[in-house]
């Protein structure tokens, strides 16, 4: 019997009518991420630990314990979301956000990957958030 | 007004809230007793309002999700509501108390039962239960 577990991802994309370097700051700055994701205390470089806070529930301290992976400016940003100790559930996931500069703005990618079978109702209801949180994105890019 | 209060397990700890609400009981009742409002304010679950029903309650954030379950052991109409909370190994009694005051009501939240050793647990439930309350007056208010 196999041991290789099949994970599942979350793509949503949306064009937004701003140049990459604009999404980009609202990406990366710590007080614009907590306005359209949650409080924070990322930084831009490679190999930085941040935390994501939320309201604990039981089981979980509302703490995600992140880790960036890949920066490269105005293009791809890449970060480790659980590192497997916040909660009984052990969750490990990666978010992937990639521009792409489009004709009036910028085709952004999120792909948050890593979701085992018993995540599955965990990455549901991210599956549900996701597109109003790059909508608060778009927001929030286009007011800085 | 009640006067009965559930005694926690010897060494065990509780969480203990309190909140004055501008409303009468009957209203803050609704909001506690009403599955489609507990959802708003604390979780989707299969509630109903009746001595020993067993219900569960589900919640997810960031990707992480978890389930409760959960018996009412005490059900006093505009006073007291109590229910098992029984979650990731921990065990626990959730009562609510309701006392009505000048301008308003004292609601009381009392979670017990829980292990002095599990400071993760507790910090969580205070930290948590803060926040279901205030969403809680919100739900009563728009009501």
């Amino acid at each position: 019997m196999s041991t290789a577990t099949q994970t599942k991802s979350i793509v949503v994309e949306r064009t937004m009518p701003h140049s990459p370097g604009k999404i980009w700051r609202a990406l990366t700055q710590a007080p614009m991420i907590a306005e359209w994701l949650m409080k924070n205390d990322f930084k831009p470089e490679p190999g930085h630990k941040f935390q994501f806070r939320a309201t604990p529930m039981p089981g979980w301290s509302g703490i995600t314990n992140c880790e960036v992976k890949e920066v490269i400016e105005n293009q791809r940003l890449v970060y480790t979301w659980g590192d497997g100790t916040e909660s009984d559930s052990g969750l490990k996931t990666v978010v992937t956000w990639t521009l792409t500069p489009t004709a009036n703005g910028t085709m952004v990618r999120m792909e948050h990957s890593g979701f085992r079978p018993e995540d599955e109702n965990g990455r549901k209801a991210m599956s549900g958030g996701w597109p109003g949180i790059l909508e608060r994105l778009e927001k929030k890019a286009g007011e800085a | 007004m009640s006067k009965e209060t559930e005694t926690p397990q010897a060494g065990t700890r509780s969480v203990v809230i309190e909140r004055v609400m501008p409303h009468p009981p009957e209203k803050i009742w609704r909001a506690l007793t009403q599955s489609a409002m507990m959802a708003e304010w604390l979780m989707p679950n299969d509630f109903e309002a009746k001595q020993g029903h067993e219900f569960k309650m589900t919640w997810s954030n960031n990707g992480y999700s978890g389930v409760i379950d959960s018996k009412v052991t005490a059900i006093e109409p505009h006073s007291k509501l109590a229910y098992t909370w029984a979650s990731m190994g921990v065990d626990t009694l959730v009562t609510f108390t309701l006392v009505p005051e000048a301008g308003g009501t004292r609601l009381r939240m009392e979670q017990s039962g829980f292990d002095p050793a599990n400071k993760q647990a507790l910090g969580g439930a205070m930290h948590g239960w803060t926040g279901f309350l205030e969403k809680l007056e919100t739900v009563v208010g728009k009501a």
